[in-house]
């Protein structure tokens, strides 16, 4: 573990940024200095102080309790889609690889279907369609996401399938479900890994785009697509009521993003040394 | 007496074309027995259909026509248990011996696979029951723990055939066991192959294109070009011996890649 940590300091640095990021979600409710819906006008547009240390916005309410809390909305539902969406896209992609035939042809043209249109597209008209809310774009974000888990996992699933250790598998009486178990889905886990950290940063995004279109959180849920879209009104005089949730957006899909990358190359390099190491 | 019949097979790849997709016959009118207790061997060059034949006998591939039979039972009619049962007497061991394993298990897992599929020994005697079939193969307590990658090609082949010896099989087809091998490693499987035959009491299937290794391993040879069987040979000898077109064209296109003599031109 000690030299795991040594060899991949950046790896380790950017996992425990995430596992904060988690934790400080966690805990906001017992972080916020303030409550974050109590409307005080009287006090409205303030500059940092010791009882607001952001400051306040156009209602007088805390902006770093906001800004707390709206992680919640932004990370919370980026998570559950993610674990939604990886879960049915995992299950209808090992399925559709490794039974092939018409499960794999109905599946595979429903996730055509769905790919057909631009993304942000398809999730503006599911959620037209549902009505405004949190757990409405969540829906849409899943319904979207998951033909794309499903088409990776399908290709993984049958270059994995041409493997002798699957055919050998198969002669040596392992049902199909323990090959999909015990050989399929453990040699996809490295790809999903990487995948799963970038897409949250997408799935974040996405929230935030759709509750600055007015689509997402409703007020007055403190979210940070939302709190731009009520700071837009006073970009000239208070810039920085758009600036805080907006670097946190940035922040978040940054650190995602790099775990992402670190994780990529944390495999790729793995792989090169198999290759040095099998001395054929 | 035949443990494993092939009748009239023949079997197909469709390719893919956009109006008409059309049959790419691979293997045509295909008759075999396999005797008990004899290495039957399948020599060819690439591209012949071998292991496209190989895997037929498998049951991992319908053939698009005809029926293969092993221990009197239709191999690709069987379900369930029954063929759960006939899959326990037919193993096999392929020639990419890197990829005939999982990269993530050691090799207890990977033989211990098929043993917990069939409950072949109890839990506590499962390691004892694996070391000794590593030590069968020349290997030793000492490699349970270890991965694919730090073993040498040799050894992991010799870890496939640990795990195609572990059910106690009646056939093991070898689907070129030694090609990816280098010369010292091919002479140490085979002479390996040759002892667990008897101890072990084994059919062979062996599928080369090398005929030193036919020569050394078989007892029954059966030549297949263009995916048709056209000479079988029931002593080595005879195929040797043999001036026969089939066996004469594999003998001469096969080693003159290792040429035996050279003629040297006396300068002028």
């Amino acid at each position: 573990m000690r030299t795991f940590i040594k060899q991949h300091k950046l790896l380790t640095f950017y996992s425990v940024l995430v596992l904060l990021l988690f934790v400080v979600t966690l805990l906001a409710p017992w972080l916020a200095p303030n409550n974050p819906t109590t409307v005080n006008l009287a006090l409205k547009l303030q500059g940092p102080s010791a009882q607001y240390p952001l400051g306040t916005d156009h209602l007088g309410r805390c902006v770093l309790s906001r800004l707390l809390i709206g992680m919640q909305a932004s990370l919370g539902s980026a998570a559950f889609i993610f674990v939604c969406a990886l879960s049915i896209g995992l299950m209808a992609g090992t399925i559709a690889g490794y039974f092939g035939g018409w499960i794999d042809y109905v599946l595979m043209r429903i996730c055509e279907t769905m790919m057909a249109f631009p993304n942000l597209l398809l999730v503006i008209g599911l959620v037209g369609m549902f009505g405004p809310g949190l757990k409405q774009v969540v829906l849409a974000l899943i319904l979207v996401q998951w033909v794309y888990y499903a088409r990776i996992f399908r290709g993984m699933v049958l270059s994995l399938k041409t493997e002798n250790y699957v055919k050998v598998a198969r002669i040596n009486g392992s049902s199909s479900f323990k090959i999909i178990r015990k050989h399929i889905v453990p040699n996809i886990m490295p790809p999903l890994l990487v995948m799963s950290t970038l897409e949250m940063g997408w799935s974040i995004m996405n929230i935030s785009s759709m509750s600055f279109l007015g689509l997402g959180v409703q007020a007055p849920t403190p979210e940070w697509g939302m709190m731009i879209l009520e700071g837009k009104s006073f970009v000239r005089t208070n810039i920085e009521l758009m600036l805080y949730p907006g670097l946190c957006i940035m922040l978040v899909v940054i650190i995602f993003n790099l775990l992402g990358e670190s994780l990529a190359s944390l495999f790729g390099v793995k792989k090169q040394a198999l290759k040095g190491k099998e001395g054929l | 007496m035949a443990i494993l019949t092939l009748t009239d097979i023949a079997h197909s790849y469709q390719k893919k074309g956009l109006f008409q997709p059309k049959q790419a016959p691979v293997l045509e009118h295909i008759s075999l027995n396999i005797p008990v207790g004899q290495c039957f061997t399948l020599l060819g060059v690439s591209g012949a259909g071998k292991s496209t034949l190989g895997n037929i006998m498998l049951g991992i591939e319908r053939p698009t026509r005809g029926t293969v039979t092993f221990l009197g039972q239709n191999l690709y009619e069987a379900k369930g248990a029954t063929l759960k049962q006939l899959r326990r007497e037919l193993q096999v061991v392929f020639q990419d011996s890197l990829s005939a394993v999982d990269p993530r298990m050691t090799a207890e897992q990977i033989i211990a696979e098929p043993l917990d599929n069939y409950q072949m020994v109890a839990q506590a005697d499962k390691r004892a029951y694996i070391t000794e079939l590593l030590e069968q193969v020349g290997l030793s307590a000492d490699d349970l723990t270890k991965y694919p990658r730090q073993f040498s090609g040799g050894q992991l082949q010799r870890i496939n055939i640990a795990r195609a010896l572990a059910l106690k099989p009646k056939l093991i087809v070898l689907d070129e066991p030694i090609s990816s091998l280098d010369m010292v490693n091919q002479r140490l499987i085979i002479d390996l192959l040759q002892r667990l035959k008897e101890d072990f009491q084994l059919t062979y299937v062996f599928i080369t294109h090398d005929i030193k290794a036919a020569c050394l391993l078989s007892d029954h040879i059966a030549i297949l070009e263009a995916g048709t069987i056209t000479e079988q040979y029931t002593t080595v000898a005879d195929f040797i011996a043999s001036t026969k077109s089939a066996a004469h064209h594999l003998k001469t296109s096969l080693l003159a890649e290792h040429p035996m003599k050279r003629t040297i031109r006396s300068l002028p």
